[in-house]
């Protein structure tokens, strides 16, 4: 016998939480202020400018905390890709990863047409382009495509998108950036005139900002990046989901102050300004910025280099850090199957993606070289806002489904509003974009939609399987019909038969067809290539218990293996389109947060179906059933599987409820009410109503008497449950007795549960 | 000063006060979260209800 022993290679954890703030605010600080403040300036106003960062501020917050609880939990490289895959399957993580490949790539191409307009502005400042034998346009286009072109070789030759040097050349442009502001805001305590600059405050009404706010959203694009340093950072459980918030604060604090400065740089009826200040910033466009700031620093030609060397500085490294990105995005679904081989190639030589830069340099290329700035910011800004928008998705999926099981670093508040209120937004921003670029609201959702095509075509057939992926271990199917289903959930083989032989009479009562169900649970650590031995022994229960009920209905085994039993279980009761789910229950939660168990609890939450629950169940008949009840689907689901459970003319089914001071429930007209459902006779069902102050006392009290408790399962909001506690589950827990918990399918909310 | 001037320099002085808010709130979450070695988001929640 061979002892395997595995060698596990990590990078040694290095960088800081100053290094990895650096980092995000390195991507931020690129282009997108430099650009989006002349021309917001134009569309918006002068105070337009200011609100437009900051309630942006407001919307990459929300969806920074989205990102920070996922990268805390899910600390492995891939970002909106990987939380997808884990979130929504194979098919949303390829659209997230083809979303962020040209998310990443046209922001390449904006700061490289960027690069090219403060460059030849500067030239053309000096009087040096008058040679020029093509329209200054033209020359920015060819400037724009060979810089790209140079970024796309420098790539291939092995550049690295950060790092710890990378961090002080961040600190210097960001110390540029704010000794702007700083003048900016001195010069307004000192010149109390210019803050009339702000007169009129928005020229155009409201409505024009949501243009705006839409169209600069791409200078908030990059804190995304700092999940990429999760196997280098210092402690990145705290770490990471700090630096991400820290970034956008920081850049959202200094875009405020630096649009607030740039329109008080400019003095009314100062020389060159014939007109108000924030017509005359908005007169120039996309380089009002540089204009405007320039009128702060001393000299003719100081302040335009200073600006201009800032510029093009903080674009060059943004431009080398998303070609880096969107190589990387490509190149992880040509990995992964879902794109053609050559976006894996490695280049033997250099040891980088050569197939993936090929392929994102021709976006890069074509988009910085065919169209117009503005129309390069809107498609980057509406990218980023779709891709954002799924992120926000994937928070509330990932919590709501593997809250239980996955360690998070950090968890936002008032769970789900905030990524809710994200996407409202960014929807809102996304649909008003078309006032600033129809071109944008054409390539964008041309993009997504020749992604879906690509998926259903190419790389549904294609995608590798992961091993994040419940496998189907074995499955041996029943024909399908239109009847009741039933799934039996076989977790413990000791148990099995016993179960099943307690289910019969609900699945003989449908009419049901049976699916045996046995999740085997593999750990983490564990390959699930090695997973066989943790199959054996559940084969053997699915055996005994398929030969115990073949007989009597059309039965159906599924054996699969999973990370996590509960879901698992709620993911086979989706797939299966299960009507009932039925399971064992052993007793005592382990961890104290749960109510019933790690297992059971997020089934009862999240099953869209019926769900029964035995605990301690025995072989024998029960003669007397107690049905606790309160009101409620949970209720009438209750009184209906204990008729059904019940012997016929022999049980005695005794509908219960108690009386406190308080409340008090009318217990005859709900089971008159509900009499339709009974297998019995209703006259075998007695009510019975007690008088008492503590009532999961009085029910443990009357149920000392009865073979058999079935309650249904509390309908209360999870956060009435976790302050108050609920009664099912507080007797459901300290009663002796053979008991059966149950949960009604709930409509609507078990239809979106399903679909959705 | 017009009326979109009063109402637009208060939510700018809103935004930043939210975010400023939300950012000092996150910091001690995440820092009591490492503290207590608190683990699954059930786990958390509960437990920063306790806190209150």
């Amino acid at each position: 016998m061979t002892d395997k022993k595995h060698i596990t290679a990590e990078l040694s954890r290095e960088l800081s939480l100053f290094h990895i703030t650096m980092m995000g605010l390195g991507m931020m600080i690129g282009a997108g202020v430099f650009i989006g403040i002349g021309i917001s300036v134009r569309e918006v106003g002068p105070g337009g400018v200011v609100l437009t960062f900051a309630l942006n501020g407001v919307i990459a917050l929300l969806t920074a905390m989205s990102f920070a609880e996922l990268s805390s939990a899910i600390p492995r490289a891939g970002g909106a890709y990987n939380f997808a895959r884990i979130g929504f399957g194979r098919g949303t993580s390829f659209i997230a990863g083809w979303m962020e490949w040209f998310a990443s790539s046209v922001a390449g191409s904006l700061y490289a047409v960027v690069f090219a307009t403060y460059t030849l502005n500067f030239l053309a400042q000096l009087g040096l382009l008058e040679w020029l034998p093509v329209p200054i346009v033209v020359a920015r286009r060819i400037v724009a495509v060979t810089v790209a072109a140079l970024f796309m070789y420098v790539n291939y030759r092995g550049a690295s998108e950060t790092g710890r040097v990378g961090a002080f050349f961040t600190l210097g442009q960001m110390l540029f950036v704010i000794s702007i502001a700083v003048i900016g805001i001195a010069v307004a305590i000192a010149d109390p005139s210019r803050v009339q600059n702000f007169r009129p405050f928005l020229p155009y009404g409201w409505s024009k900002l949501l243009v705006t706010m839409g169209f600069v959203y791409v200078a908030f694009e990059g804190f995304e990046v700092i999940a990429q340093a999760g196997d280098e950072a210092i402690d990145p459980k705290r770490n990471i989901p700090k630096a991400m918030l820290y970034s956008v604060y920081i850049v959202t604090l200094t875009y405020v102050a630096v649009s607030f400065a740039t329109v008080v740089a400019v003095k009314a009826g100062s020389p060159g300004v014939d007109t108000a200040p924030w017509e005359w910033i908005g007169r120039f466009g996309d380089t009002g910025f540089g204009a405007a700031v320039s009128k702060l620093m001393p000299g003719e030609f100081v302040g335009p280099l200073l600006v201009t060397l800032a510029v093009l500085f903080s674009s060059t490294s943004a431009l080398n850090a998303t070609v880096y990105s969107a190589a990387r995005a490509s190149y992880a679904l040509g990995r992964d199957g879902m794109l053609p081989a050559v976006f894996s190639k490695i280049s033997s030589r250099r040891k980088t993606p050569w197939g993936a830069l090929l392929f994102t340099s021709a976006i890069v290329l074509i988009v910085a070289g065919a169209l117009p700035t503005e129309d390069v910011a809107s498609c980057a800004s509406m990218m980023f806002l779709f891709l954002f928008f799924l992120v926000n998705l994937c928070v509330i999926r990932i919590r709501t489904n593997m809250g239980d099981e996955l360690s998070y670093g950090f968890v936002m508040p008032l769970f789900p509003l905030f990524p809710i209120l994200a996407i409202l937004c960014q929807a809102v921003l996304a649909v008003n974009l078309h006032e600033m670029s129809r071109i944008a609201w054409i390539i964008g959702p041309a993009w997504v939609v020749t992604g879906a095509a690509v998926y259903v075509f190419y790389s549904k057939s294609h995608a590798i399987t992961t091993e994040d992926e419940i496998q189907v271990f074995e499955e041996e199917r029943a024909p399908v019909g239109d009847e009741y289903r039933v799934m039996v959930a076989v977790a413990n083989p000791e148990n099995a038969l016993a179960l099943v032989r307690n289910t019969y009479k609900l699945c003989g009562a449908k009419r049901a067809r049976v699916e045996l169900l046995h999740m085997v649970e593999v750990p983490d650590q564990v390959p699930l290539t090695d997973a066989e031995e943790y199959m054996m022994r559940g084969k053997e229960a699915i055996v005994e218990a398929m030969l115990y009920l073949l007989p009597r209905f059309p039965i159906s085994t599924t054996v699969r293996y999973c990370r996590n039993m509960a879901r698992g279980i709620v993911s086979a009761v989706r797939e299966k389109e299960t009507d009932m789910l039925i399971m064992g229950w052993h007793g005592l939660p382990k961890a104290h947060e749960f109510r019933l168990g790690s297992t059971i609890d997020p089934i009862i939450e999240r099953t869209p179906c019926n769900v029964v629950i035995f605990k301690q169940w025995s072989n024998g008949d029960f003669k007397r059933i107690l049905v606790p009840l309160a009101g409620g689907p949970n209720g009438a689901f209750a009184l209906e599987v204990a008729s059904i459970l019940a012997e016929k003319g022999e049980s005695e089914l005794v509908a219960f409820s108690v009386a406190t001071e308080t409340t008090r429930f009318d217990l005859e007209a709900f089971v008159r009410e509900h009499r339709d459902r009974l297998y019995v006779p209703p006259d075998q069902v007695r009510a019975k109503v007690v008088a008492g102050r503590n009532v999961v006392g009085t029910i443990l009290e009357e149920a000392q008497s009865y073979d058999l408790i079935v309650l249904g399962a509390t309908r209360e909001p999870l956060i009435n449950q976790v302050t108050r506690g609920s009664i099912p589950e507080a007797v459901a827990r300290a009663c002796k007795k053979p008991l059966v918990m149950v949960k009604a399918s709930s409509g609507v909310r078990s239809w979106v549960k399903r679909w959705i | 000063m017009d009326n979109d001037a009063i109402l637009g320099w208060m939510l700018v002085a809103g935004a930043l006060s939210l975010i400023t808010y939300l950012v000092l709130w996150s910091r001690r979450t995440i820092n009591r979260i490492a503290e207590r070695g608190l683990r699954s988001a059930r786990q958390i929640v509960k437990e920063l209800r306790g806190d209150r």
